[in-house]
Parts: structure tokens; C-alpha cells; sequence
């Protein structure tokens, strides 16, 4: 059945399951070959959980038999960054430090998704605890970018965004405190959601900081993702899929013109890339204005000593007992957050609440519908070498809007000339997901960016092993 | 000491070393060779970020954005990000 050798979407794999074409067994064992076939030169997964998956699918498959359906992620396959509990397995955040923490029940994520007859197939490959990487001195590999197996996938929710493009699985849950579902999903060609802060509760996930952490989907389409907050979130009136394929007709729609400021240089591609998106939204009939956010620098100031304070504060007393096991990177950065004060870290939430104020007023005081801007300013870099002690900087700006709260929808925009992917960011006003679909899935259609997927055969990436090496 | 570390670190790292080392309190007594040049540099990184928020932060709060300790336990439910 062609659908079991080629990658499928939520959408059409829901259909297929309902015409009983195809069952959720079936599909779970192409997305097993898949991701046995191919990611030994990607990384993406820890650990399978083939057992508990296949008797998920069973299940699932039975209840369709007795036309018991408990909604579109039925029977769909689905993965988690490996900081989310799931019962009876290891989560081990990546570290060696977490090696022996068998969980005792699912997190809130996982035990929802059971409920919504969703099969659990793989833990993924993060950074450790979500902020140590990419790094080659922790218990398995970081992920490889499957569009050039020689360069990074992006932040910490990386194994998720390499299994959504590889096809290896059609869903997968990240987390994003700085960046970490948007900057992957930029690097790696996906969609990605970072939905309004506290929307999807954290219950049972590894956390990095409390007051910055969110839990999102990361999918092939605007229209999978939509669907898989909806599912979710349903209590939510906005955040389902009633934003997706509508008119963009009348929209007002922010571009963020100084995100990219004070960077020596941007890549031509993402400026043009970014200037294709901004032609779609204007022929699609929104009104394109532009608009500034404050100064990064401050974003990121405060951003980084909030994070520093809240993730020594959860680190500090496995810290001084374990601090060997640690990686270097995940070390630096936790130790580095002992020297915020507690008046440092009320003088960074004031700062915040005076950023974020900002940001909100682009929609509630001059009424944009959304705000368009870049995600990655350089395509996916290549990994530094394996003795570098400081961890290389990023290549996303992602952090204003994890600061503010607002909802974020990573969403494809283009390729360089190397075929390296290029995102852009929409955010929306607060609770209104809907909005970030509609103009995110109007961008897709019109951009032609799902037509490809990474080549993983042994011959392709061979030939980027070469061309790294030159 | 890695040859690395000893050939990267100033003077000045190794005050700051010293400082974070008191403050972590590790077990193991102090920060571990391999981690040394890295988590000079993150924080030195730290330190000018605190600046930054120092300079911006701080004094008499507008009306508008004054907040209490209350506050920033709210902010990490999502009312608070909604208001």
C-alpha cells in the first residue's frame, strides 16, 4: 500500500484509517521501518517504544472496528522529546545524569494523547535538559539534520523536528522556552508551534524554566498542526483549525523589520525568502505595515538570566551531587545562573513585563491581525568540532516572543541554493493560534514548500559527508 | 588541568571560577577541569547580560508595569500572559 512507503500526513492517514484502508498498526509499522532504515545517519530517536506503541495501535485499531473514534489523532503515530515521562520508560533528558529515572506515569502530554488513542512509537534526541547542545560528550548522539546530515537541526527540540521531516513519524512534541520548537522546526523544514504560554499543561515534562516553557506540536503542515493543538486544546475557541486554508482578505499583518538588527550579516536567501512570504500576504489581500520591536539585545539580556535563575534553581542540588555527569555545555550554561541575585532576577520579570507590554501593543493598541518575521537569519550551520568548550551560538532569533507569551507558528518559507530550509515566524495576539494558521497556511500553499522531502539514501548523504569535508 | 584550559584561562577566569565554584557548592569541591574554559566564558556572558538588565531594570516602576512578588509567581500561569 503506497501509504506505508511513502511519509504521510495526519490528514491523510485519518482518512485512510476512517475508509479502514489502512489500520493504525500498519501505519505504525511503516513509520517503524522508516525510521529503522534511516536513522542511523539522523539520530532522531533514543528510544523506541515499540511494545507499548503497537498495543496503542491495536486498540486504537479495535475502536474503529466498533465505530469508537476519539478524533483525528486516532491511530496516528507520534513521538516526544525525551524530557516527557511516558510510564515504565527511561526519560532521560538527554543526560547521563537521568540515565536510571524510570518514570511512573505518563506526563500530562503523553496521558492525553493515550486518552486520544494516539500510539506513543519514540522518546527523541533533545539537547541535555533542553539546553545543553548540540554536543558529542552525552550518552547518544544530537540529531543530524536530514536535509545535510553534516550540519545542525537546531535547539533542543531537534530529534522532533528531524522526525517530522524525515517522515519518520507525522507528529512529534516539542518544548520551546527560548526557541527550541521554532528554531528546530526553521533548520529542519517543518512546522512548528509554540502556542500561547501555559496553553498545553507541562505536567510530567523535564522542566528548564518555569516561567518561560511551552509544549507544542511539530508537523509536516499548517493544517496537521492546527489539528493536533485542536486536539489538544479544544477548550480553547481560537486555537483549532478554524484559522487554516481561510482568506487572509483584509488582515493586517505587522513585518518585524529590526528583528534581524545588530547581526554582522543575514543570508541573502532568508532576506528574500522572507520578502516572497510578505508578496504572498499582500496578493492574498492583507495589509502589510511595518513595525519594530524593542532592542534584541534587551530581549535576550533578560531572557538569559531569567532562564540562568530558573534552571540553576531546578538543577542546583542534583548540581553539586552529579556535576561530573553532566555535559560541558549543559554545566556552563546551569552554573552561569548561580550568579543571578534574586534582586537581578525581579529587575529581568520587571524588564520583561515592560517588553512584553511592547510587543502587545503591535496588536491591542495599532490592531495587527498577526506580525510576520525572519526565524533562522543563516541557514543550518555545520556542527562545531567535538572539543569546542563554548557552546556555539545560535542561528534563530526566536526569543522576544517566548518572553511575551504570545503564540508562535514556525512555518516553512523557502530554500537556499544548498536546499537548506528557511522559516519565518507568525505571532499572534494572545489565545488566537487561529490567526498564526490562517496566514501560515496561506504562506505554504503559496510557497510550494511541502513538494520536497530530505533525501536520506546512503549515496545522498554520502555526497554531503564529501562536500562538508572540501 | 587539560592543556586546553591551561593555555585559555586568565587570570581573571580563575577569580570568577573561584567565585561560581563557592556558589554551586559542589560535592566534587570544584568546577571540574574540563568544564573550566567554557563556564568562564558562559559566565562572563552572564555577567554582562546582568548589566544589561541591571540598566534597564530597576528603580521607581510606572504605575502601568509595577508588579508585586505575587505577580511574577502568576506569571507562570497562563492568565498572566493573557492579561
Amino acid at each position: 500500500m503506497m501509504v506505508t512507503e511513502a511519509p504521510f500526513t495526519i490528514e491523510v492517514a485519518g482518512r485512510l484509517l476512517r475508509k479502514r484502508s489502512i489500520s493504525a498498526r500498519e501505519l505504525l509499522c511503516s513509520c517503524l521501518e522508516r525510521i529503522k532504515a534511516h536513522d542511523g545517519r539522523t539520530d532522531a530517536v533514543i528510544a523506541l517504544l515499540e511494545e507499548r506503541a503497537l498495543k496503542e495501535a491495536d486498540v486504537a485499531d479495535d475502536e474503529l472496528g466498533r465505530g469508537i473514534d476519539h478524533g483525528p489523532l486516532h491511530g496516528i503515530p507520534y513521538g516526544v522529546k525525551d524530557i516527557f515521562d511516558a510510564a515504565g520508560t527511561v526519560t532521560s533528558a538527554h543526560s547521563r545524569v537521568m540515565q536510571d529515572h524510570v518514570a511512573d506515569t505518563d506526563s500530562y502530554l503523553v496521558s492525553r494523547l493515550a486518552h486520544l488513542r494516539a500510539p506513543l512509537l519514540a522518546k527523541l534526541a533533545t539537547h541535555e535538559f533542553a539546553l545543553g547542545g548540540p554536543s558529542f560528550d552525552l550518552p547518544f548522539p544530537p540529531a543530524r539534520n536530514p536535509w545535510d546530515v553534516t550540519r545542525q537541526p537546531g535547539a533542543s527540540s531537534s530529534g522532533s523536528a528531524v522526525a517530522v521531516a524525515t517522515g519518520y513519524l507525522p507528529l512529534a512534541f516539542g518544548t520551546d522556552t527560548s526557541g527550541s520548537i521554532r528554531g528546530p522546526a526553521a533548520l529542519c523544514g517543518v512546522v512548528g508551534m509554540k502556542p500561547t504560554f501555559g496553553q498545553i499543561p507541562l505536567g510530567g515534562a523535564y522542566p528548564l524554566a518555569w516561567s518561560l516553557d511551552c509544549c507544542g506540536p511539530l508537523t509536516w503542515t499548517v493544517a496537521d498542526n492546527a489539528t493536533a493543538l485542536a486536539a489538544l486544546v479544544p477548550v480553547r475557541r481560537h486555537s483549532g483549525r478554524r484559522g487554516v486554508g481561510r482568506s487572509i482578505a483584509g488582515m493586517k499583518v505587522g513585518v518585524v523589520i529590526n528583528l534581524f538588527e545588530g547581526l554582522e550579516s543575514v543570508d541573502d536567501e532568508v532576506l528574500s525568502a522572507l520578502a516572497q512570504a510578505c508578496d504572498v500576504l499582500r496578493e492574498g489581500g492583507a495589509s502589510i505595515g511595518e513595525v519594530k520591536l524593542p532592542q534584541f539585545d534587551a530581549f535576550e539580556a533578560c531572557g538569559r538570566v531569567i532562564m540562568g535563575a530558573e534552571s540553576y534553581a531546578i538543577h542546583r542540588r542534583m548540581l553539586a551531587r552529579s556535576a561530573p555527569l553532566y555535559g560541558a555545555f549543559a554545566f556552563q550554561r546551569i552554573a552561569a545562573g548561580a550568579l543571578v541575585s534574586g534582586a537581578d532576577y525581579l529587575a529581568a520579570q520587571q524588564l520583561r513585563r515592560k517588553l512584553a507590554n511592547a510587543v502587545n501593543a503591535l496588536f491591542e493598541r495599532d490592531g495587527y491581525d498577526a506580525l510576520l518575521c525572519g526565524n533562522n537569519f543563516a541557514c543550518a550551520p555545520q556542527f562545531a568540532s567535538t572539543d569546542e568548550p563554548i557552546s556555539p551560538p545560535g542561528v534563530v532569533r526566536t526569543i522576544p516572543f517566548a518572553l511575551s507569551g504570545h503564540p508562535v507558528l514556525a512555518v516553512p518559507c523557502g530554500f537556499s541554493p544548498q536546499g537548506l530550509p528557511i522559516g519565518a515566524q507568525v505571532v499572534a495576539p494572545y489565545f488566537r493560534e487561529d490567526a498564526a494558521y490562517r496566514i501560515g497556511s496561506v504562506i505554504e500553499a503559496a510557497l510550494g514548500v511541502r513538494d520536497r522531502r530530505p533525501d536520506l539514501s546512503e549515496s545522498a548523504v554520502s555526497s554531503m559527508q564529501e562536500e562538508s569535508c572540501r | 588541568m587539560t592543556r586546553l584550559s591551561k593555555h585559555l584561562l586568565t587570570t581573571a577566569d580563575r577569580r570568577l571560577l573561584a567565585d561560581l565554584a563557592e556558589r554551586l557548592a559542589l560535592d566534587c569541591g570544584e568546577i571540574p577541569d574540563r568544564f573550566k574554559v567554557g563556564t568562564a566564558a558562559a559566565a562572563r556572558i552572564m555577567h554582562a547580560q546582568l548589566e544589561r538588565v541591571r540598566a534597564a531594570g530597576g528603580g521607581p516602576i510606572e504605575p502601568a508595569t509595577s508588579f508585586s512578588v505575587a505577580d511574577i509567581v502568576a506569571a507562570a500561569h497562563k492568565d498572566e500572559a493573557h492579561s
